[in-house]
């Protein structure tokens, strides 16, 4: 007869809970995927979590946690005063081995916290049925059906919603919206309340009621037709003017680029004029005003030539975990590096924005990802692209013959461009939000209807 | 399971973080001298940035007499007060520790 393993080998495992630790202490990349998967609980052993606490800690204050910083912060605490706990974490941290899976061990503690879960469940279960009443059964295998569903989940922490939590859920998030409707209705006379970000114009704020968390957001525009100035107005709207925290990936621009751009966006001088230096003195002066806006806002900007879908996701979590970040864009998808070569084009961009979506919603951020259009306006993979996103918007330039021969542009002050709203998973599609492009400021904005 | 050590220099890293820790438990130095310790360290070791740890070498390698009391208690006192982790700071420790060890060697050099 075969011998039973010692319960504390099948449910407990301190080698891998001291492997993550380690990593932690020195590899960033062990830091963002431990933060990002793992909580203090998956730790068995007490020490280990208050470890892995005070090493997240450490990096989401964007300190670097070396074994010194974290004995820095434990000894002001007065936490690891003992030869044994100084013993223990001397063992953690000089047991790093370069370029091991942090993923393997990683999973081997998220592994064993969830068998100690499901002994917890069984030892529960088993106390309910020594105490069982004859009448409670069903009732009984009801809830422990639930429970171990929970459990073999591949996320311990999602939860199946049974309809009449779902049922609850729906109805508590109609009457606060009917209820800030009402609200705002009152406080600013009809003005639609957002649901997410605000997108940088009033109409397309009406339309999709903001870029909200968990959404992706395609916008395409042909070459030279103001992707980056789109990304930069969305940009201003969000981290300028609000000052939420958001993350700018840029793939073609150096950072003296884009910090120059911000020049023009924020104070209004033509972009030439600021690139050349031929201002005035009030230019200068009202040039430096714009860059204080951005030094108090919120816009984190990473200039990434040869970026790649893996370091997209590295990066991000990276500033979800220090920053909070609200929103990510990347500027632009097809300047990415490609993960396979032999891959087609259109297999390529649909893998990229497969996993710009799974960022979205595992970090609860709007995602915005700017792509090419091709010479006649159309998407290379465009079908494919579609079904992923959430929202895609095509920014065109209305021609001097459209402005000319259409009634609807008329109507309009200064209308040069139109960004069509092609889908909206939560609202109306179709339909073309007029605005207009100011591109020796970089500055975009609602166009103006003519007062009759 | 077999262990392997990632290098030598990350073993000394360990033992001294380790050795610094130890210290206060033992007296020999106060908890607010264990920080500074650990910030040198982690400057040497982690970040690669070695001026501040050779401006104090050369300063410690000069011999104490009582004449140069004065000057060990000024760099002590600005080394503890001073933020290490902030690069303008340290440069100007670093401008100071070099001017008193010119200070202290004339001072050995008069007594």
């Amino acid at each position: 007869m075969a011998l039973h393993k010692p319960a504390n080998e099948i449910l407990v495992d301190v080698e891998s809970e001291r492997r993550v630790l380690s990593g932690m202490l020195n590899s960033e990349d062990a830091c963002i995927q431990a933060c990002d998967i793992l909580k203090e609980e998956d730790f068995y052993n007490p020490l280990h979590r208050t470890v892995f606490n005070l090493t997240s800690d450490l990096y989401r204050k964007d300190i670097k946690p070396t074994y010194a910083e974290l004995l820095k912060e434990a000894h002001q605490m007065n936490l690891f005063r003992s030869p044994q706990e100084i013993s223990e974490l001397s063992y953690i941290a000089e047991h790093f081995i370069e370029g091991e899976n942090i993923g393997y061990w990683i999973s081997r503690v998220k592994e064993r916290a969830r068998l100690r879960k499901y002994e917890v469940f069984l030892r529960h279960n088993y106390q309910k049925l020594m105490e069982i009443k004859q009448e409670s059964v069903d009732e009984l295998l009801y809830q422990a059906e639930e429970e171990l569903t929970n459990l073999t989940t591949l996320d311990i922490d999602e939860t199946v919603d049974a309809p009449p939590v779902l049922a609850t859920l729906g109805y508590d998030e109609v009457e606060r919206r009917y209820m800030r409707n009402q609200e705002i209705k009152q406080l600013y006379k009809g003005v639609v309340p957002l649901d997410g970000l605000p997108t940088g114009f009033d109409s397309l704020n009406n339309i999709t009621l903001g870029y909200k968390p968990g959404d992706l957001i395609i916008v395409g525009a042909q070459t030279g037709h103001g992707k980056t100035a789109f990304a930069l107005h969305t940009a201003r709207s969000v981290a300028v003017d609000n000052k939420i925290n958001m993350l700018y990936l840029n793939t073609e621009m150096s950072r003296t680029q884009i910090a120059l751009r911000w020049g023009s966006i924020l104070s209004g001088v033509e972009h030439e004029k600021v690139r050349r230096g031929e201002l005035t003195s009030s230019e200068l002066s009202e040039i430096l005003q714009g860059y204080s806006a951005l030094r108090n806002s919120g816009f984190y900007s990473y200039p990434c030539p040869n970026l790649t879908p893996e370091k997209t996701t590295s990066i991000t979590r990276k500033f979800k975990v220090q920053k909070d970040i609200k929103m990510l864009i990347l500027d632009y998808v097809g300047r990415m590096d490609k993960m396979t070569a032999n891959f087609a084009e259109w297999q390529i961009l649909e893998q990229i924005v497969k996993t710009l979506k799974m960022l979205a919603q595992n970090l609860n951020l709007a995602v915005m990802c700017l792509v090419q259009l091709n010479d006649d306006g159309s998407l290379q993979g465009a079908r494919r692209m579609k079904n992923e996103c959430d929202l895609m918007l095509k920014l065109v330039p209305i021609t001097k013959e459209e402005l000319a021969e259409k009634d609807i542009y008329k109507k309009f002050k200064d209308v040069n461009y139109r960004v069509i709203v092609d889908k909206n998973r939560d609202g109306r599609s179709g339909i073309d939000v007029l605005i207009n492009f100011d591109k020796e400021r970089q500055i975009m904005k609602d166009a103006v209807p003519i007062s009759l | 399971m077999i262990i392997r050590r990632k290098d030598l220099a990350s073993k000394a890293y360990q033992d001294l973080v380790a050795m610094i820790a130890a210290l206060p438990a033992k007296g020999v130095i106060s908890e607010a001298e264990e920080l500074v310790l650990f910030d040198i360290l982690d400057l040497v070791v982690k970040q690669n940035d070695a001026d501040l740890a050779h401006v104090l070498a050369d300063f410690l390698a000069e011999e104490n007499a009582p004449d140069t009391s004065e000057v060990d208690e000024i760099v002590k006192a600005t080394l503890m007060s001073s933020q290490l982790k902030d690069q303008k700071q340290r440069d100007v420790l670093i401008n100071l520790v070099s001017d008193l060890t010119k200070e202290k060697k004339r001072l050995l050099e008069q007594g």
